[in-house]
């Protein structure tokens, strides 16, 4: 294994880390950045991810998105979406030309969206797992509806949850502002002018060109509710859904900060990727 | 403050343990080169990922008054090889010797200016004596065993709101900690390291904290940090704390005559 600096994209100021295994398969692993939290991931865990890959033969980059992390900012002024979604196929031409020619996106947190917006745009993705999105969607009731099956399901049922409505632990405004235009049917207004990204826009288009999407969710996160509400039923109870695979972790927190929880998450990772070097080289055999 | 015309130098560089560091020189790119290099020592841990972007800052600031700097990850930290597995915490000092060496030849300079934050400070204060260092940084100083003590609190408290047990032996708000790490992080002691050589030192402290002893000399300057902890915040916050950074800025330009 070698870990070497790639600086790549249209204008040279991407900054990553590349994990190149002895013996390279096919398929190269994208990490993106959590929100901004740089390149080597919260906790480290893409450090430790991308050493973990390249024992099984993968290729791993991590880099920073530009403005973010050792990445200097862009000099075409892109919008923050535009730049989300067009830098992981920056990394893909890089990986490219270096031999590799299949392609999983992975991200955290805003990460998981970039990498579903890339990939609905980039046909040499053939994988992407997101890992607790959070809620970007552009439907009005999506954050609304999020919310409330999250107080509804599981808050209310939860003595913790009562003991931070106490304690002052609890989002007051958010709260009432759910529990208000849920009960009045109010719509949720996105701020004028700024596009966001439609998750359930992306499952469909990744779905259509047989590009796996696998969510991997925490137990104690929202994220559960928010992508419940996009694929359209309550993943606590049925998680197995037609087009894309969900696995949710039960106990684990937004950023994975307990060791056997990063432990589980880096092995499903690393099984996804062993499933998506078979499917694009039938005959290739496991690494030990 | 980040420009597009940031000159940054990313790059590996061989670390104390024989293995290697990650660090990025940061270049002026406008007006005159100072003929001083700024080596920023990180905080560790959960800390450092907390403090990433504000370092990050600080460099950008630095180099637009003229100032190279380079930050650089411990060895079994960040981007630099190894891990808690392989790596020994008592080799960051080395690395902060070897960062110093790489940024001068990088920079291409002959005097170096230390910027520790949190344990970082405690580290880099090793270093005072040398000829080559011409100015310190200690930025909220904290020794190993302090550290410690609030890493525990602070995972006892994050754990009672998600109602589960801490589990400190394995990890900290994220990061893995070994048993062992944890006696050599205990060993970096602070303040009480006598500074006895009369160079610039800038002492950066929150409100409340105890006056340092070990500094009883002429040209000690202190600042009062009146921001957020930013060692404390979310990670996802990234803070950036502008007046201390300014502060520091503007401290080196005026205590650092070429």
């Amino acid at each position: 294994m070698t870990e070497n600096l790639l600086i790549f994209g249209e204008h040279g100021n991407l900054v990553g880390v590349l994990t190149a295994p002895a013996r390279q398969n096919s398929t190269a692993v994208i990490l993106l950045n959590a929100g901004l939290i740089h390149r080597v991931g919260p906790g480290r865990i893409h450090v430790r991810l991308a050493r973990e890959l390249a024992t099984r033969g993968f290729g791993c980059l991590r880099f920073d998105f530009s403005g973010v992390g050792d990445s200097p900012v862009r000099p075409d002024d892109l919008p923050i979406f535009e730049q989300a979604s067009r830098e992981p196929s920056e990394a893909v031409e890089a990986l490219s030309a270096l031999g590799f020619s299949d392609f999983v996106l992975v991200g955290i947190c805003s990460g998981a969206v970039a990498a579903l917006m890339a990939a609905s745009r980039d046909s040499r993705v053939s994988g992407v797992i997101a890992i607790n999105p959070p809620s970007l969607e552009t439907d009005p009731n999506a954050e609304i509806n999020t919310w409330w099956n999250r107080y509804l399901k599981r808050s209310l049922f939860s003595s913790r949850a009562w003991l931070n409505l106490v304690s002052g632990r609890v989002d007051y405004k958010r709260l009432l502002q759910t529990i208000f235009r849920r009960l009045a049917g109010q719509k949720n207004t996105a701020a004028p002018g700024t596009p966001a990204p439609n998750i359930k826009a992306f499952i469909s288009a990744l779905a259509e060109r047989k590009c796996r999407v696998m969510f991997l969710l925490s137990g104690e996160d929202v994220s559960v509710d928010h992508v419940g509400v996009i694929l359209g039923q309550d993943l606590r109870r049925n998680a197995r859904h037609p087009s894309v695979d969900v696995v949710i972790f039960s106990g684990a927190d937004h950023l994975f900060m307990r060791e056997h929880d990063k432990l589980a998450m880096i092995d499903a990772i690393v099984s996804f990727a062993a499933r998506q070097d078979h499917r694009v080289c039938p005959n290739a055999t496991s690494s030990p | 403050m980040q420009t597009a015309l940031e000159d940054i130098r990313p790059a590996f560089f061989p670390s104390s343990t024989g293995r290697r560091c990650f660090g990025c020189l940061q270049m002026p790119t406008s007006g005159s080169k100072r003929p001083f290099v700024a080596v920023i020592c990180s905080p560790v841990g959960h800390e450092y990922e907390r403090c990433h972007r504000a370092l990050r800052q600080l460099s950008a600031n630095l180099a637009e008054a003229g100032f190279p700097s380079l930050r650089f990850d411990y060895s079994g930290c960040g981007d630099s090889d190894g891990g808690v597995e392989d790596i020994s915490p008592a080799s960051w000092p080395g690395d902060v010797e070897t960062a110093i060496e790489t940024a001068k030849r990088g920079a291409r300079v002959n005097r170096a200016i230390l910027v520790g934050l949190r344990l970082g400070a405690t580290i880099a204060r090793r270093f005072s004596e040398r000829d080559d260092v011409a100015a310190i940084v200690l930025w909220n100083e904290v020794s190993g065993s302090r550290m410690l003590r609030e890493w525990d609190d602070e995972e006892a408290r994050v754990a009672k709101a998600f109602g589960r047990l801490p589990s400190p032996e394995t990890s900290v708000q994220g990061w893995p900690l070994s048993k062992t790490w944890r006696e050599e992080i205990r060993q970096f002691s602070g303040p009480e390291r006598q500074v006895t050589s009369n160079k610039p030192i800038l002492r950066i402290h929150r409100a409340g904290a105890e006056a340092d002893s070990s500094l009883e000399q002429s040209q000690v300057s202190t600042y009062l940090d009146g921001g957020p902890p930013i060692w404390l915040q979310e990670p996802m916050q990234a803070i950036v704390p502008f007046a201390t950074i300014r502060h520091i800025v503007d401290w080196a330009v005026s205590h650092l005559r070429d």
